[in-house]
């Protein structure tokens, strides 16, 4: 009330003013050219004169002028304007600056800057760049868009887990995943496993849905990625992976708009494995139970067990080449000298493929509307999605609901409310690493069982036992996840005095997801308790809430026409909290499909975790004659994580930036734009430090009734436990040729990563086999390349061509008291160590002797085999026949990580129709596939086919099978990510202002030489660290047609 | 307007008053544990717990590496790499079996905890419990470095970093150390409500010694303590649903990972089992299928077998060259039947007919403690001990001696001895 009367008496004496000295005053709105928004914030000075002020929140401006006098208007990110104010009202309308370098960015929630103050690079990609070729989630739509990025997806579930690393690991523990930032609010991208509970844990794996998921790409306006330190100073910890900014789309004042879309997708298998179709099938010799040197029933590789479909009864005669005897010495059994050889023909083989996977189809609807007043403006929006999978009945929907309000409250103070309210659910099947998912199943099983193959009641029928019947996983096990989230947040914006800015930021994320996981008991008795023959039923929940509050002051002071000093200080407090409860049982009760099936309790976990960060900071940024500009940043930053004497931390930066272009020589050159810039910065990463690390935690158990305390995982905590710390020096250069019709951008880093937390593996001498301490150091080194070519650009036509190139170069520099240690363990049997001197993650494991020309070396029967020698000096050694004897030998195998990630595209756009292409690729990167193995193994594979037809000698893939070598194969690829053919109708009628067509495809082809489906692939989920391939649905091929109407 | 603001601003600093001491609720820290009574009943719970339950449990691990290296077991599927590498024996044994680190990494850890317990028994007030802790303690640090040196050279006794390695004397001298300190305490070791109540301390605490000074050599206290055992005591592991007989659920049941070898205990011919000893059908069925201890997921695994005790006391008098009083022993397990048995173990066979001389007879123990003592993770110690043909040799009856060990100990003690050939 208050309020409304000081306005009321504020806007009576304004129009007394108005009146009263109309002669000496001019006034009126600055408007944006583009779409007549009007734009706050605008510096408007007498020319030659003393005096200045700047536009209110609508755009208004009142100044004392005679009309006539020159005006400058002036805000970063548009481009000057001078004019004579011919009256005493006087709208303006400023139009964005193309000069790259004028260009604003963003690099805090409220926090904008024009690039070319900036010390660091930063990647800005528009709405239209995202939405070109119908992607379902962010983390798709920005594959291949951003230079220093490596953007995977890493399970092509439709509700499949994706991973951005920028400028490589940082971390070993922690999530090397950026933070997100929605419209200031602090967003979780956590992944938590709700639905395969049933897999071993460790301290790498992240299997699941990650929650950007949840992001409905059409209500982004833009997102910009900081891959280095530009915004250390304001988000300070939690940033050291670097920040993913993502701004909504706002309300624009005017008329209502409403745009509407919607599109149809088709999702395919894009490349079918091999599958041996061979029709003979090795056999069992007839065992000697009484001799123990005689073979057992089914020990041997790919033998026909159990029920075979096409059972060929054998005779006598059918045994050939029967030649078996244990080695006398050792008593082993070994490849190539005593499998059996004996074979039978007309086995009849099937491809588990076709029963797994088919087409899916999805759909995604979009409304939104925008408008409004000079003081409330609005944005809405309400979409719907819902995509199949590639595997048979697997989904994912996703509904949303987002609204976004600005209101002006006085010209000094505006609020925004955003609310945004997502529904995600999702139908699935198990992920891999489990013989009850979809691939693995399939990887697992010989295929010479019919499982197409039921009882009378319709019940299928057992295949290889102790193998599930793919088909079971298809038809019987029932998974789903439901996710409901709320992102909201509450800003003011408070602008008291010329040039100060003072925002408030609260923001909340908070959802509730809840997995579920309904394994019934197969209706067959060839399996066991190991795959839950007696079924399953699990459900968990995750309840996680993200509170941030920040507050961001910002001061610039205008020493002189020359100098510009700009102070920026606020203060970030945020609170997490996540409580997960969990609860498994087995041996269901018949028709309940729900948790109370079970009547025999596996377990219930339950996990609480709570953190508060807090931080301070302090910026200065002076500019010189508006072309050098030098920053200087400190920051403190706590977290409860830690004990009281780690808590607290100080980081410092320190950046310049130099605007060469601006200076006349280079006036009517073809240098259009050119700047340098460089800049050092101290931050901490406190990601890799779980919210316990320094405590030593006890598992409560049970034991026949008896509680049990048993070292959590076997490992110790770390009381002294501390953040860990990353020192960045990068420096590049900004250019742009003719006009900024050919633009590069390039950048070095090197940045020293100090105190890693490593969760080290201990001697078990020590009575633990694991602590969690500070003792790595890590280097990351690379370039980043951004190139934009606009070949032609006219009003008609338009045809630009663009890439990106990067290359980080990780080394582990250094591990206290050791060289090399396993980090992780996992189902996939994937050796995934840490070892001075290589990159992180890289594959240490045991690897093929070779001669001295590095040609293999074989057995005496000619056969493979691995290099042995001595276990402490880890040299190869020989007997006297140059044949290998020892302990089998470790080395570094392969490596996970890409020598260089590349991208490329071109866009075309003649009239009202467009076209696009975009390929992506990682090159020089090593995958360990655990599947390729299994395939051979059991018989499905290549090598099985060969061995089967005599191609290679019988025991071939036994002799490769315990070289782990065998499974580390080339993951390089480049993929045609993104085709686009769009028409715009434009203006339609009076109704329509604009109807789009648009076909486009995704994930098209790739050109790689990974043996299995795709090398875009983690079996280890979102882990940052470990990578391999192990039963994970490949990502499917995409085609997708879309119309977009606005009105 | 300012001051809404500023008490937004006040809020947001308050509300939060972020620096806080965060505990996990859901799992206590280690002070806490150590210094409260439940939290060492706990551990002491937790022992058993880590030493016979799941594939990662000295119980399994040890059954598993002994079955395969001294020839009881048969793999059925390779692809339990493995335990496939353990069944290949020689030097295909590599240093990161998984099945060895297990073994090695939670014995290790067993005897760490174990002397958490007798570290910290003071926190015990009540002097009865404090006694029973003291032995249920004792037991499994006993059980879990007694395993170990089975199977390694050389093995540490201390929890600390860079260990040094004891010889095989050593280890036996500290584990018997260990159990004879708890003899004082035998009297009033009889379990509390809130402890695992399956083993009857005294006699195990006895039956363990005679085993371990069997081992070491000492023919008069391993006659001494086997002597104190009372036959007819039972003491077992302890099974659930949740957390089964570890051998019967990952591999017996499953029939996917291994079983006995064949219907002849893996023996060479010269041993073959009489035909109608009453043992073959206790522990094979005639599919080779494991019986015994180990055919159903809540079957309890006895701690030792009142057979045992009655061959260790056999040896021991073979040992010192008395005969007829070994011969005596012997027939006492020749002649036993299921029902005379407290486990139902029974050979249910004429008493000894063969030659009456020490190598003989010492054979014919050998050959019995193969069969009565099937599955019981204790044939390669035995097989050595008897000197039977080692790996390596001809007719060998083991594939290894001894196992190469762990690279997760390796590569984090630099006293790490080098790996034995076989």
């Amino acid at each position: 009330m208050k309020t409304k009367k000081l306005l009321l008496v504020s806007a009576f004496l304004f129009f007394a003013i108005q009146f009263g000295f109309a002669q000496n005053k001019v006034s009126g709105t600055v408007t944006n050219a583009s779409d007549g928004s009007p734009i706050p914030g605008v510096n408007v000075v007498i020319q030659g004169g003393s005096a200045s002020t700047s536009t209110g929140f609508d755009g208004k401006y009142t100044i004392d002028a005679a009309p006539g006098t020159s005006l400058t208007f002036s805000y970063i990110g548009y481009n000057s304007k001078t004019v004579k104010a011919t009256g005493n009202l006087y709208d303006v309308k400023l139009s964005e600056n193309a000069n790259a370098l004028d260009q604003v960015v963003v690099v805090g929630s409220t926090v904008k800057t024009s690039r070319k103050e900036l010390g660091n690079a930063i990647t800005s990609v528009k709405s239209k760049e995202l939405l070109r070729a119908q992607p379902n989630s962010l983390s798709s739509a920005l594959q291949g868009k951003v230079a220093g990025a490596q953007i995977s997806q890493n399970n092509g579930d439709p509700s499949g887990g994706f991973s951005i690393k920028l400028r490589g690991t940082s971390s070993l523990f922690g999530s090397s995943d950026p933070l997100y930032v929605i419209d200031g609010v602090v967003s979780s991208n956590i992944t938590a496993n709700l639905t395969n509970l049933n897999v071993g844990t460790n301290s790498n794996m992240q299997l699941g849905q990650n929650r950007t998921s949840d992001i409905n790409p059409n209500d982004i306006e833009s997102v910009e990625i900081l891959n280095g330190g530009a915004a250390a100073a304001i988000y300070g910890s939690r940033a050291s992976n670097g920040v993913v900014l993502i701004t909504t789309k706002k309300g624009k004042s005017g008329a209502t708009k409403y745009t509407f879309s919607t599109s149809t997708t088709i999702n395919q298998l894009r490349k079918k494995v091999y599958t041996n179709m061979s029709d003979r099938e090795f056999t069992n010799v007839r065992v000697d139970a009484t001799s123990p040197t005689g073979f057992s029933p089914n020990e041997s590789l790919f033998i026909l067990t159990g029920q075979p479909a096409s059972y060929v009864a054998l005779s006598p005669s059918d045994y050939v080449n029967v030649n078996a005897t244990r080695d006398p010495l050792t008593l082993a059994l070994s490849a190539g000298t005593n499998l059996n050889t004996q074979y039978r023909t007309g086995v009849k083989r099937y491809d588990y493929q076709d029963n797994i996977f088919e087409t899916g189809f999805g759909n995604d609807t979009y409304f939104s509307l925008n408008g409004g007043s000079d003081k409330t403006k609005y944005f809405a929006s309400v979409g719907y999605l819902k995509n199949e999978g590639i595997v048979k009945n697997t989904d994912f929907g996703r509904i949303g609901v987002k609204l976004r309000l600005v209101q002006e409250i006085n010209p000094k103070l505006s609020a925004t409310f955003g609310l945004n309210y997502v529904n995600s659910t999702s139908n699935e099947k198990p992920d891999g690493n489990r013989f009850w998912s979809p691939l693995n199943s399939i990887n697992i099983t010989n295929n010479i069982y019919d499982i197409n193959r039921r009882d009378n009641f319709g019940n299928l029928l057992g295949v290889e036992p102790n193998r599930v019947n793919p088909l079971s996983v298809i038809e019987k096990i029932d998974i789903e996840q439901k996710t409901d989230r709320v992102i909201t947040d509450f800003q003011l914006n408070y602008k008291p005095i010329k040039n100060f800015t003072a925002d408030f930021i609260f923001g909340v994320d908070t959802y509730n997801q809840r997995g579920t996981t309904f394994i019934p008991r197969y209706p067959y008795s060839t399996v066991t308790n190991a795959v839950f023959s007696d079924g399953y039923a699990s459900e968990a929940i995750d309840k996680v809430t993200l509170i941030n509050s920040d507050i961001n002051l910002n001061y610039i002071y205008n020493l002189n026409k020359n100098f510009k000093f700009t102070t920026a200080a606020g203060l970030n407090i945020q609170t997490e909290n996540e409580r997960l409860t969990a609860t498994e049982g087995r041996d269901l009760k018949p028709f309940v499909e729900t948790l109370s099936a079970f009547n025999t309790l596996i377990g219930v976990a339950s996990v609480e975790v709570n953190k508060n960060i807090w931080g301070y900071y302090l910026q200065e940024t002076v500019g010189i004659f508006n072309k050098l500009f030098l920053t200087g940043a400190i920051r403190l930053d706590a977290s409860t994580a830690f004990a009281k004497e780690n808590r607290n931390n100080i980081y410092k930066k320190l950046s310049g930036s130099y605007a060469i272009s601006d200076h006349d020589i280079f006036k009517d050159t073809y240098l259009s734009t050119a700047r340098i810039r460089a800049s050092w910065g101290e931050s901490g990463n406190q990601s890799g430090t779980g919210a316990y690390t320094r405590f030593t935690p006890y598992t409560a158990g049970n034991l026949v009734g008896n509680s049990t305390f048993t070292l959590q995982g076997l490992r110790v905590g770390n009381p002294d436990i501390k953040p860990e710390k990353s020192v960045t020096f990068e420096y590049g250069t900004d250019v742009g040729f003719f006009d900024d019709r050919f633009t590069a951008s390039f950048s070095y880093y090197n940045t020293d990563i100090e105190d890693l937390v490593v969760p080290i593996q201990s001697a078990a001498s020590t009575g633990t086999a694991s602590q969690v301490k500070n003792i790595g150091t890590m280097n990351n080194k690379g370039i980043e390349l951004s190139l934009k070519y606009d070949v032609i650009r006219n009003e008609n036509l338009n045809f630009s061509l663009n890439g990106t190139f990067s290359k980080n170069k990780n080394v582990v520099t250094g591990l206290t008291n050791q060289s090399f240690f396993q980090l992780d363990s996992n189902e996939a049997g994937a050796p995934v160590f840490v070892k001075v001197g290589s990159p992180v993650g890289i594959y240490y494991g045991t690897y093929y002797a070779t001669n001295p020309d590095g040609s293999l070396l074989l057995t005496t029967n000619g056969y493979p085999q691995q290099e042995r020698g001595g276990s402490i000096s880890g040299l190869p050694e020989r007997d006297s026949n140059g044949q290998p004897i020892g302990t089998p030998l470790n080395k570094e195998i392969g490596d996970p990580n890409p020598d260089y990630i590349i991208s490329m595209g071109a866009n075309l756009t003649y009239k009202k129709f467009g076209v696009s292409v975009l390929f992506d690729g990682v090159q020089g990167n090593d995958i360990f596939d655990a599947d390729y193995r299994t395939r051979q193994g059991v018989g499905l594979g290549e090598f099985a086919t060969k061995e089967l037809n005599g191609e290679l000698p019988r025991g071939y893939i036994a002799s490769f099978y315990p070289v782990q070598e065998f499974r580390v194969v080339d993951g390089s690829y480049i993929k045609l990510r993104e085709v686009s053919l769009n028409y715009s109708f434009g203006k339609l009628n009076n109704t329509f202002s604009d109807l789009t067509i648009t076909a486009s495809g995704r994930n098209l082809y790739s050109w790689d030489n990974f043996p299995s489906y795709d090398p875009e692939t983690n079996s280890a989920g979102q882990s940052s660290i470990a990578k391999y391939n192990f039963g994970t649905i490949p990502i499917p091929r995409s085609f997708a047609l879309a119309l977009k109407f606005q009105f | 307007m300012k001051k809404i603001i500023v008490l937004l601003i006040i809020f947001s600093l308050t509300s939060t008053s972020c620096d806080k001491e965060f505990l996990d609720p859901s799992r206590p820290n280690i002070d806490e544990v150590l210094s409260n009574r439940d939290g060492i009943i706990g551990i002491a719970n937790g022992l058993q717990s880590l030493y016979s339950t799941g594939r990662q449990s000295p119980l399994y691990t040890a059954v598993t590496a002994n079955g395969f290296s001294a020839l009881e077991l048969r793999i059925l599927n390779v692809g339990n790499a493995d335990e496939a590498e353990l069944r290949d024996g020689g030097n295909t044994v590599s240093a990161k079996n998984g099945v060895l680190r297990n073994l090695w990494t939670q014995s290790l850890v067993i005897n760490s905890e174990a002397q958490k317990v007798l570290d910290n028994i003071d926190v015990i007030t009540v002097q009865s419990e404090k006694n029973n802790l003291i032995v249920h303690a004792s037991i499994f640090k006993a059980l879990s470095l007694g395993t170990l040196i089975q199977f390694f050279e050389k093995v540490p006794i201390q929890t600390t970093v860079n260990a040094n390695f004891n010889s095989k004397a050593e280890v036996l001298a500290s584990v018997i150390a260990t159990l004879k300190a708890t003899e004082p305490l035998l009297a009033s070791a009889n379990g509390f409500t809130g402890l695992v109540p399956s083993i009857k301390y005294k006699n195990t605490v006895y039956a363990l010694l005679a085993r371990f000074y069997n081992m070491a050599g000492d023919n008069d206290n391993a006659l001494f303590y086997a002597n104190l055992v009372d036959l007819t005591s039972k003491s077992t592991y302890l099974f659930d649903a949740n957390r089964p007989n570890p051998i019967a659920d990952s591999s017996i049941i499953t029939n996917n990972v291994y079983q006995p070898s064949n219907l002849t205990f893996g023996l060479p011919s010269a041993l073959t089992p009489t035909a109608g000893d009453g043992r073959i059908g206790f522990y094979i069925s005639p599919a080779i299928r494991a019986l015994g201890f180990f055919d159903t997921r809540l079957k309890l695994i006895p701690i030792y077998l009142p057979g045992e005790i009655t061959l260790i006391k056999a040896e021991a008098l073979a040992r010192k060259n008395l005969l007829p009083d070994a011969v005596i022993e012997l027939n006492k397990v020749l002649t036993k039947t299921a029902a005379t048995d407290s486990f139902g173990v029974g050979a249910n066979l004429p008493a000894y007919s063969g030659t009456v001389d020490q190598a003989s007879i010492l054979t014919e123990i050998y050959k019995n403690r193969c069969i009565e003592l099937f599955m019981s993770g204790l044939k390669l110690e035995d097989s050595r001990r008897f000197g039977r043909p080692g790996a390596g040799t001809a007719s060998a009856e083991r594939n290894r001696n001894y196992y190469p060990y762990p690279d997760s100990e390796r590569f984090n003690n630099t006293n790490t001895p080098a790996d034995p050939i076989n």
